[in-house]
């Protein structure tokens, strides 16, 4: 799924600056038909073992790469025509038996394909049935052993065993949601979807290039948002025109990371990052040649140290950029507070998940910094992770809050925190003097737990570590059996619900603060 | 605390039923603890049993990562004080098959409310039988 055709005028000469600490690695290509060079590299993926494949369209053949660019072999791909050498890719995946899935676009067919070259199996013919392409796109293997794939031309996404056995299918032409690109005719496969990616939620994301759109879908496929437009802005795709479109394009490539960051390609020569909600969090490139900028980038994909690699088509080239790794909290602040009614259920779940988060990814540096946070809520989880952690350098800072702050909600949480270090005595007695009751009742707590000689956050870290799985969260329902789960009595010895069930009659009291 | 003090009142009827009673807190120990063993809200008031230390008549628990609270949905649902605090509260009551037999949210509707509260749970618990 190439849209990097004879380029008429790029209308929008934008530049979108990479942070700091976003910094490229590497570069390698050039134009031409040798190992290592390419004519329209367009789709990307890397292997468990970390090798980059790269679907190489105008020279139809998939290049294999090692992580610092060396060519490790490849091997020819199917022929669209006998007249022309090109096998136009949309789509690459690979599972973790090593098998490639490339979606041989112009041939309207998936291919699986062993690591040399063989044709494994096949599926698909050109038409509208079910099974049946027209020009496929995207392609990606979700965790349940399943395949999507981006049926470009007939404006769906259609699902399959990776056998290749029809599963299902949604969306049609139109421009509402759950449909795909009503402002091109209907069956050109410029208006999309074209690229798929899945996040770890399992939510399933296109794009559709003239829309200016990204969609993000349920695992069952359900649309649940949309966002983006052709604007010139952070996080807008722009609007490039080609010859052979009255319409401008935006979006093409979309790639979930490990963060659940979903990063976008577009035509205006923009690499950028979304959260799944579709805030823009960071934007990579610009037009042009040089390290870091691009000509109409596709494909993205990561490796295991984190590294992004960009097929970047027009250049001719793959660059690797090291991207920064989010810092929790920066999630933590962007949480809906308090939610809305409709919000709530999710609200408080993405809380509880995100708690647990920031707690176990103990990246103490950046929680050393959301002390400083504006948000009065991204300070105040800051100062109880940090005494959770036991961050004994974090003392004075949180000593100060627990005195300075202007929120109670943050004093109270310094407090707490100081009395999990069991640092800052003096501070705490001071606490208890503070002008907001609660603050007052948590200094008295922590005071005692200054003084006493049990390391309590140790006990919490314990607990956090057990972790909880969202899906898990909600499971009571009367005429239900009751979730299991373990607690710690007063004594310290480890409850366990599944020991009492069957025997006797429980009651349980989930008590607030004070019960 | 109320509903705690009033479960308290009301323990005959929990151990005629057969019943355990406990309260889980998301909590670190040290602060369940307290929450169990230092009557500290209600010790400064005249009631019957304002000179006694333990007014919480149910063990508790500590479940200070929220993660029993996640699984039972009350956890962290509490917005109070300008801030997130801690769960919900929620009165459960699990038969002897192990079932969940009754979940309620208490109303705090009216000053005595958790009187209330606490007869509609017993009411539940003689339900679900021996």
């Amino acid at each position: 799924m190439s849209l990097s055709g004879p380029v008429v005028a790029l209308v929008l000469l934008v530049f979108c600056p990479a942070p700091d600490e976003t910094k490229v690695l590497l570069t390698w290509g050039q134009k031409g038909d040798k190992p290592g060079e390419f004519h329209s590299p367009i789709a990307i993926a890397v292997s468990r073992k970390d090798e980059i494949y790269v679907t190489d369209n105008n020279n139809a053949r998939l290049q294999k790469f090692s992580a610092d660019g060396k060519v490790l072999g490849g091997f020819d791909l199917p022929l669209d025509t006998s007249k022309r050498k090109s096998s136009q890719s949309g789509g690459l995946a690979i599972d973790d038996q090593g098998q490639i899935y490339i979606s041989l676009m112009s041939q309207h067919r998936i291919g699986i394909f062993a690591e040399d070259g063989r044709l494994v199996r096949e599926w698909g013919k050109p038409g509208k049935g079910d099974g049946e392409f027209d020009q496929p796109g995207g392609i990606v293997l979700a965790a349940d052993g399943t395949v999507l794939v981006a049926d470009q031309g007939n404006h769906r996404i259609q699902r399959f065993t990776r056998e290749g056995k029809f599963l299902q299918k949604w969306g049609e032409h139109g421009k509402e949601a759950g449909q795909f690109d009503g402002t091109e005719p209907a069956g050109s496969r410029f208006g999309g979807p074209h690229l798929l990616a899945i996040d770890g939620k399992g939510r399933i994301y296109s794009t559709e290039g003239v829309l200016g759109r990204v969609q993000q879908f349920s695992p069952e496929g359900k649309p649940l948002l949309a966002w983006g437009d052709k604007g010139a802005q952070p996080g807008g795709f722009g609007a490039t025109k080609f010859s052979y479109s009255k319409n401008t394009f935006g979006p093409i490539g979309v790639f979930v990371d490990r963060h659940d960051r979903v990063w976008v390609s577009s035509l205006n020569d923009r690499v950028q990052a979304f959260t799944p909600e579709g805030r823009f969090l960071l934007g990579i490139g610009g037009t042009g040649n040089e390290p870091g900028r691009f000509a109409r980038p596709h494909g993205m994909a990561v490796d295991s140290k984190g590294c992004l690699y960009v097929a970047d088509a027009g250049n001719q080239r793959i660059q690797k950029f090291e991207i920064p790794v989010p810092n929790p909290i920066e999630k933590y602040r962007s949480l809906e507070f308090p939610p809305k009614a409709e919000n709530f259920d999710k609200g408080w779940k993405d809380r509880v998940a995100l708690e647990h988060e920031i707690i176990n990814a103990a990246d103490l540096p950046s929680l050393r910094a959301a002390l400083k946070d504006p948000d009065l809520y991204a300070r105040s989880m800051a100062a109880r992770a940090l005494g959770i952690l036991s961050d004994r350098e974090s003392a004075e800072a949180l000593a100060d809050l627990a005195l300075k702050d202007a929120e109670h909600l943050v004093r109270t949480r310094a407090v707490e925190a100081l009395g999990h270090l069991k640092m800052k005595g003096e501070v705490v007695e001071q606490a208890k003097k503070d002008r907001h009751g609660g603050v007052r009742w948590v200094a008295e707590l922590a005071a005692g737990q200054v003084r006493s000689e049990t390391d309590y956050a140790s006990l919490v870290r314990e607990a956090y570590a057990a972790g909880i799985s969202r899906d898990a969260m909600d499971r009571a329902k009367v005429g239900q059996p009751a979730p299991d789960f373990t607690a710690r009595m007063t004594d310290g010895r480890v409850f366990k619900l599944s020991d009492l069930l069957g025997k006797k009659p429980v009651v349980f009291y989930f008590a607030a603060f004070d019960g | 605390m109320h509903e705690q003090a009033q479960l308290r009142l009301k323990k005959d009827e929990l151990e005629k039923a057969g019943a355990e009673a406990f309260v889980i807190v998301s909590m670190d120990l040290y602060r369940a603890k307290a929450f169990k063993e230092e009557n500290l809200l209600l010790s400064k008031f005249g009631g019957r049993f304002s000179e006694e230390k333990h007014l919480v008549y149910a063990t508790a628990l500590s479940d200070p990562a929220g993660s029993a609270a996640a699984l039972y949905g009350v956890s962290r649902k509490a917005v109070r004080w300008g801030g997130w605090v801690e769960n919900q509260p929620t009165w459960f009551v699990i038969d002897r098959k192990g079932n969940v037999a009754y979940a309620a949210h208490p109303t705090f509707s009216s000053p005595t409310s958790y009187v209330d509260d606490v007869d509609r749970m017993l009411e539940a618990l003689r339900k679900a039988g021996p």
